[in-house]
């Protein structure tokens, strides 16, 4: 269990947008960081779960380890080996240890292809079965896996729920056997009934298969549910990383404290509760030297100005990037 | 809560093999796009009207009365009767079997023509749709030099060429299938183009990245089939408008050399007689007012149908 199965290093990924004609001209290109040096690993069989607000990155970690993106520096090893320098050949023997499932199984599977020929493909594509025949078993397997009958089979997605899609796409990611999966927020898009559903099936798949989760969410009920350590993520840097318990029970860093006071209560009774940050969510684009939360945190001095916090131990395996705590 | 499938497909036989399933589902598929065509009242005309006209193209050689071709002085400018149901032109040629054998013509040429330029604009506007960047601006700035072209002056200079070369026959007629898929290619490049560029970006097309599908696969074999509803729409008005070039061309001279019959040249004929024998006209004329009336109203009411799941789901 000690073995990293995924390690993840200084990873960078900046975009640089074309703005106005004015500003090309000048020469003044702005950055969007949307990645801004991360580091962290996943050990084979837990679940990590990255948590953030929208468009603090954490989609934008899940494509750059799937080389969907190529990040602008740093490195990503899988069982110790760095992917970013893979060749062709050996990215895709890659794909049969990471796979990935997506947000919205609306658009993540081919509208005008049949359950099997989307089930199909990632076995055809890396031989792993030999003929027509074993490869319609092992779809059948498949979709048994995921708790799809084979009446199923032969449909096209419009004819599916969006559960029963995520499902699909599930079995899709199962179909090569991998080792690591990373969710992209794969229930954020579903019912709450559903979500449920989808988050045991993780559980079940995870317990008969040994699989690895990287698991992105803005949901922390979800993650909370899910992850064995959390990583909390703002504005491209992870700011706070532990095991689940500590971070739901003790979290230190401001903005994780700030996340969770914000978690609604199913409790009219209750009083509303308390903002602990003010302000709008800090932007990506050119952000200036220092901590990003600075503008908002209750508890910034001048060294947050200046000087950008690394992660410190704060006690066993969890990590806090705060000058003040 | 379970989705009923509208067809119910028993998958639990044993025999199962992929031509069995393609074989279900193409009659499933036949099947909704039966019923879809049905709700269209313009869709379900246009495509009776086609049928029939098919349907007339083969039996030509039953349903012809008199040889086409050969003249018959004794009957020059006959009016319609029993023996010439549309009378006869001035060489006393049947006029219905020349409507019939030139309308054989002009729909097989104007199909080949059609499916020829699908065949060259599809893969290069899906290509350059999908891969983007330099090989698309090249492959379009192409295009736009091919659109830049009108029409008519491009099949004029194709099939002045060959004439030039004397070519006859089925050598001519390929020259013209040729040359109206030729010009039809960069519109269907265009619009393949166009349906590729908002299909690269979904997601499914990163799904096919993730389960290893190499770049040109993921093109033609993902993005592809999710591109065609425009271009058949396309397809099918364009066979209406093939028709009618071909009619033009033919009118001006340029389609097949005299004895062919074609509702073109035969309408250009007919102008010497127009005052006295006004019927020779009509019959090619009103031959082409109806096919392409027929393959324009399938068009339409094709699109009526296919634009709604264009916004998919």
């Amino acid at each position: 269990m000690s073995e990293n199965l995924l390690e993840v290093r200084n990873l960078v990924k900046h975009f640089t947008l074309n703005g106005d004609l004015i500003s090309r001209i000048a020469g003044k290109r702005q950055t969007l960081k949307a990645v801004d040096d991360i580091s962290f690993h996943i050990r084979a069989g837990e679940t990590l779960g990255l948590v953030g607000e929208s468009g603090c990155g954490k989609s934008t970690t899940g494509r750059l380890i799937t080389r969907l993106i190529e990040p602008s520096s740093g490195n990503i090893e899988v069982k110790g080996q760095d992917l970013l320098t893979f060749s062709g050949a050996q990215m895709r023997e890659l794909r049969k240890t990471i796979q990935l499932v997506f947000q919205d199984p609306y658009a993540s599977l081919n509208p005008r292809k049949t359950i099997m020929q989307i089930l199909e493909r990632p076995l055809e594509i890396h031989n792993l079965t030999a003929d027509w025949i074993s490869r319609r078993e092992r779809v059948l397997e498949l979709l048994n896996l995921v708790g799809l009958g084979r009446e199923h089979i032969d449909r096209y997605p419009h004819e599916f729920s969006g559960g029963q899609r995520q499902r699909i796409a599930i079995a899709r990611a199962l179909a090569v056997d991998p080792e690591l999966v990373i969710g992209d927020e794969p229930v954020s898009a579903l019912d709450v009934s559903v979500q449920a559903q989808i988050l045991n099936l993780f559980r079940e798949l995870q317990e008969s298969f040994s699989l690895t989760y990287l698991f992105i969410a803005h949901d922390l009920s979800v993650v909370r549910h899910i992850s064995d350590r959390v990583a909390v993520m703002y504005v491209g840097k992870i700011v706070e990383t532990g095991p689940v318990q500590a971070i739901f029970t003790q979290p230190q860093h401001p903005y994780t404290n700030a996340l969770l006071a914000a978690v609604p209560e199913p409790d009219i009774a209750k009083p509303p509760p308390k903002l602990t940050l003010q302000g709008e969510v800090a932007t990506p684009i050119d952000p200036p030297p220092g901590c990003r939360l600075k503008g908002r945190c209750p508890l910034a001095t001048e060294q947050c100005g200046s000087q950008s916090p690394e992660l410190r131990e704060v006690a066993p395996a969890h990590m806090v990037a705060c000058h003040n705590i | 809560m379970q989705l009923r499938s509208r067809q119910r497909i028993d998958t639990l036989t044993v025999d199962e093999t992929p031509w069995r399933v393609r074989m279900r589902r193409m009659q499933a598929s036949l099947g909704t796009g039966y019923t879809e065509i049905r709700k269209s009242r313009t869709a379900t005309i246009g495509a009776l009207m086609i049928i029939f006209l098919l349907i007339v193209c083969l039996l030509t050689p039953v349903l012809a009365t008199h040889d086409p071709i050969k003249p018959d002085y004794r009957a020059r400018l006959a009016p319609v009767s029993a023996e010439h149901y549309m009378g006869t032109d001035k060489f006393g040629r049947d006029i219905f079997s020349r409507v019939l054998y030139g309308g054989r013509r002009t729909v097989v040429i104007s199909i080949t023509a059609v499916l020829f330029g699908l065949a060259l604009g599809i893969p290069f506007g899906i290509l350059s749709g999908y891969f983007g960047g330099r090989f698309d601006a090249i492959s379009m700035r192409c295009v736009d030099g091919l659109l830049a072209f009108p029409g008519l002056l491009l099949y004029l200079l194709i099939v002045t060429l060959a004439r030039a070369w004397k070519l006859e026959g089925f050598w001519n007629d390929l020259i013209l299938v040729f040359a109206l898929g030729f010009a039809f290619m960069p519109e269907v490049a265009r619009l393949a183009r166009g349906a590729a560029l908002v299909e690269a970006n979904k997601e499914y097309v990163e799904a096919a990245h993730i389960i290893g599908e190499s770049p040109l696969r993921t093109a033609l074999g993902q993005v592809l089939p999710n591109c065609l509803s425009p271009l058949i729409v396309n397809a099918t008005v364009r066979l209406g408008l093939m028709i009618l070039i071909i009619a033009a061309l033919s009118f001006l001279g340029l389609g097949t050399p005299p004895p062919t019959p074609d509702w073109g040249a035969d309408l250009n004929a007919a102008q010497d007689h127009m005052e006295q024998y006004p019927m020779i006209a009509v019959f090619p004329g009103l031959a082409i007012c109806y096919s392409v009336l027929a393959f324009n109203l399938f068009g339409d009411g094709l699109r009526d149908i296919l634009d709604p799941r264009l916004v998919e789901r």
